[in-house]
């Protein structure tokens, strides 16, 4: 079910809000809470709501005895235990076929028949993002920053909670545990307005501006073997803020809806086209990503201890999974490699080059990123090589129909990207008055428009 | 609570019940806005404007009916000739091919969608160097019986080097319009371009309400009430009919009547120079039918109330053989839709109309033709 979809917003949506605060214990809250996040992602497959609640229960089974002992040894089990079964059906269905494969090709390079079976295997959806959430449970009980929780419902609830299931944020268990205590008592009036003018705010990015720069980005980038130069970069700007508009989006629709539950869900994004160098933009895009895998991962391998080089390898092996994560593409890997490297030549050389201005180390930085999400977008190597190709020597072909809308949409969304604010710095003190009220039902109006037009398209992060 | 403080509260509800009020009717004012603009930005539909259905069309001869030129509705454009294509000119360039599409609305795709139709795919797959024109000439409800005429009056004109057409056979399991024909005239072209009539008050922009026709295009009425709903259509369809209304079987004079129609429209495309290339004509369900096909042969009945279930899903079997029969006894090239996607589910969208995957499939299976068929004539 997508959240900007009728059946979302005019059925699933009152359905849940009304019921939710009808009832009154946070108990019947969560299992109501726990009930309609089965329904959302059974929507899409019921079939894997048993994966979710398999998933569910480890993790949870494994808290509840982390609770109940103190020895080292045990307590490193359990938490190696839960993670172990999560990473291994993370790898079943996200990655299996994409081992295979490469085995396969790998072989053939060195000219051996290894003719390994490919699994063609459905990517449950949110699969990534569930296995996270469970994974920083574990890890947080483990490490004794969260008490594990008591309540299965709580627990449940936590995992299933439809606004954050299947694209994140990645939201930890620490950061909406007291919400979630406390979502008996929770204030329905407060969290409302805010909550429809974040929903309608992530519409606004989402609907009006991702979905149009879609509609022009698609079929470019589907026949990017004519694009000339100028098209390749008008066509890979215009992705570069469809991407962000579009998860963007999806992230201040899930703030919006985990307010009117009376749940607040951490900033994902904060302008990350800002960014002066490498390392703050990761600091501004999809912060719960870079977070987990900063907190779970980076220090986990040593983080900034040690020699440098020690940092430099930590920070590759980093973003490799991190890229990695994103798809089992090696278009992934390459991409998850390039930002490693950014990352690893910003710290070697940052001292030297301090005297760069702000505005130039943005727009440096601004044009990496853009490189980058030519492998992020394409769908081979072979689609990436060919498109940097154009963007970076002056190829003939062809400017498709429609450039001048697309380019003006292109300008607007780098004008929106770069100086107007973002959800939270709009929300920022917020008094639901009348005329910000009248601006969401503006927006939320067009937006419908958009969406019954046939225009609306799932979110980009879906396939993760 | 004392008196002056329920007073307070009620002024407080009725403000709060107000402001609801107020926010919804600016939320159903930015719908139609937003529905208008989006026309505008995206299709240049004129702001306040009211393209209907109808007004893609103008009369042609014998019933025929012609695309209006530089008609636009929903996503539909047509061309300065009347076709939802790009501009063309009259004549393909010196040393170029033009592929023309006759059929109906499996062929001339989704309205609310630009693009997405198999003859606009099989425009994207071919590459550029080809010189290749593709002209989509289809119209919803252009059966068969028309085809003929409709080539002859808008299209043999435009020189097409090859005519590839996509029959909607199940038609000839309905009401035959179009059979009884007198001999076409020749037609002069599309008289010059009628702009789409704009609105003028505002009760005629609000019975056009694009965001209504929207929304009417994206919500169902959930399957039982259709189903109800048919039925009962059905059974008035029905009523008073003799006993033999119903086919109890396949009726032979209608796929003869369908063959008749179909070596006229390959005599007439022959005739203005042009190679015909027939195709089978694809269904979501098999024959004999699955358990999850009667629904969609079912809805179908609302086209052809005549044929039940097994009925059509044979005709549609029978029909296809006769069509490979007629493209080998004309000599006419025939590229096999059915065969690659009769019963493929996911592959349409109801029992004809096929999905975009299904689309980009036969815009493969006839790229894959006809890159086949230059291999070997070289």
């Amino acid at each position: 079910m997508l959240f900007n979809s009728f059946v979302f917003l005019f059925l699933f949506l009152p359905i849940t809000y009304a019921v939710f605060w009808c009832l009154k214990s946070a108990s019947q809250r969560h299992i109501w809470l726990t009930i309609t996040g089965y329904v959302f992602y059974g929507y899409w497959d019921p079939r894997f709501c048993l994966l979710m609640a398999f998933t569910t229960l480890v993790s949870y089974t494994a808290g509840r005895a982390l609770l109940a002992t103190q020895d080292r040894s045990k307590r490193k089990l359990l938490m190696v235990a839960p993670i172990t079964v999560d990473l291994l059906v993370l790898a079943f269905f996200k990655y299996a076929g994409f081992f295979t494969r490469s085995l396969n090709d790998f072989a053939d390079i060195l000219g051996w028949q290894a003719d390994l079976p490919v699994l063609d295997i459905i990517l449950p959806i949110g699969i990534s993002f569930y296995t996270f959430h469970t994974i920083s449970y574990i890890v947080d009980a483990y490490r004794g920053v969260i008490k594990p929780t008591k309540s299965f419902w709580e627990f449940s609830a936590y995992v299933s909670l439809f606004s954050q299931l299947v694209a994140g944020p990645i939201v930890r268990f620490r950061e909406i545990e007291g919400d979630l205590e406390n979502v008996g008592h929770a204030h329905r009036q407060r969290g409302l307005a805010i909550g429809l003018s974040f929903l309608a705010f992530g519409m606004f990015e989402k609907v009006l501006v991702a979905d149009s720069l879609a509609y022009f980005v698609d079929p470019w980038l589907g026949a990017y073997q004519n694009l000339s130069t100028l098209a390749a970069w008008i066509a890979m700007l215009g992705y570069t803020f469809q991407l962000y508009f579009d998860f963007s989006g999806y992230s201040s629709m899930a703030v919006g809806l985990g307010l009117m539950f009376g749940l607040r869900i951490p900033q994902n994004f904060n302008s990350p086209y800002r960014s002066a160098n490498p390392s703050e933009f990761w600091r501004r895009w999809h912060i719960s990503l870079s977070t987990v895998m900063r907190d779970y991962l980076y220090i986990s391998l040593g983080g900034n201890r040690g020699p440098k080089w020690f940092m430099y390898r930590n920070l590759m092996i980093t973003m490799l999974l991190g890229g990695l994560w994103h798809g089992a593409n090696w278009t992934f890997v390459v991409w998850g490699a390039y930002h490693g490297v950014l990352l690893v030549g910003y710290h070697y050389l940052s001292e030297r080059f301090k005297f760069v201005p702000t505005g130039v180390a943005q727009l440096l930085t601004f044009v990496l990123v853009v490189i980058g999400w030519v492998f992020f977008r394409a769908t081979d190597m072979s689609m990436a090589a060919e498109l940097l190709t154009k963007m970076f020597t002056l190829e003939p072909g062809i400017i498709p129909d429609g450039a001048g809308k697309f380019a003006a949409l292109v300008i607007v969304g780098g004008i929106l990207a770069r100086w107007s604010p973002n959800a939270f710095e709009y929300h920022n003190g917020f008094k639901p008055t009348f005329s910000k009220m009248a601006a969401a039902a503006i927006v939320f109006g067009v937006a419908l428009a958009l969406i019954a037009g046939s225009r609306a398209s799932p979110f980009l992060y879906f396939q993760f | 609570m004392s008196l002056e403080e329920d007073s307070k509260s009620d002024a407080s509800q009725r403000v709060r019940l107000s402001t609801w009020f107020v926010l919804t009717v600016i939320v159903a004012l930015a719908c139609e806005v937003g529905a208008r603009l989006d026309d505008l930005f995206f299709e240049g539909i004129p702001f306040s404007a009211a393209p209907t259905f109808e007004g893609l069309f103008i009369p042609g001869p014998n019933g025929v009916r012609l695309g209006r030129p530089n008609a636009q509705w929903k996503k539909v454009r047509l061309n300065s000739f009347g076709f939802r294509s790009p501009e063309i000119p009259k004549t393909p360039p010196a040393g170029c091919e033009r592929w023309m599409f006759l059929g109906a609305s499996e062929t001339f795709g989704e309205p609310s969608v630009a693009n997405t139709e198999y003859p606009a795919k099989l425009r994207s797959l071919l590459d550029l160097s080809s010189c290749t024109e593709i002209v989509n000439t289809a119209f919803p409800g252009l059966g068969p019986p028309f085809l003929p005429a409709y080539y002859r009056a808008a299209v043999a004109q435009y020189a097409p080097t090859k005519v590839f057409f996509y029959p909607s056979t199940h038609l000839y399991l309905g009401g035959l319009q179009g059979r009884k024909k007198p001999p076409t005239p020749p037609v002069t072209p599309n008289a010059a371009p009628i702009p789409v009539k704009p609105a003028i008050s505002l009760a005629a922009i609000v019975n056009s309400s694009r965001v209504l026709e929207r929304l009417h295009d994206s919500l169902h009425m959930p399957g039982f009430i259709q189903k109800r709903r048919l039925e009962k259509w059905i059974a008035n369809a029905a009523a008073n009919k003799p006993d033999d209304w119903r086919f109890a079987q396949v009726p032979d004079e209608r796929l003869e009547f369908m063959l008749e129609d179909l070596r006229e429209l390959i005599d007439a495309i022959r005739a203005s120079g042009a190679e015909p290339i027939l195709m089978t004509h694809a269904i979501r369900a098999t024959y004999p039918p699955r358990a999850e096909d009667r629904s969609d042969l079912f809805a179908m009945r609302a086209y052809v109330p005549q044929a039940s279930e097994e009925v059509l899903a044979e005709f549609e079997y029978i029909a296809d053989d006769k069509l490979r029969e007629l493209a080998a006894a004309t000599n006419a090239r025939l590229i096999d839709v059915a065969r690659l996607m009769d019963g493929k589910r996911d592959r349409f969208i109801d029992l004809v109309h096929f999905s975009s995957q299904g689309h980009a499939d036969v815009a493969q299976l006839i790229k894959n033709e006809m890159d086949k068929h230059a291999a070997a004539a070289r």
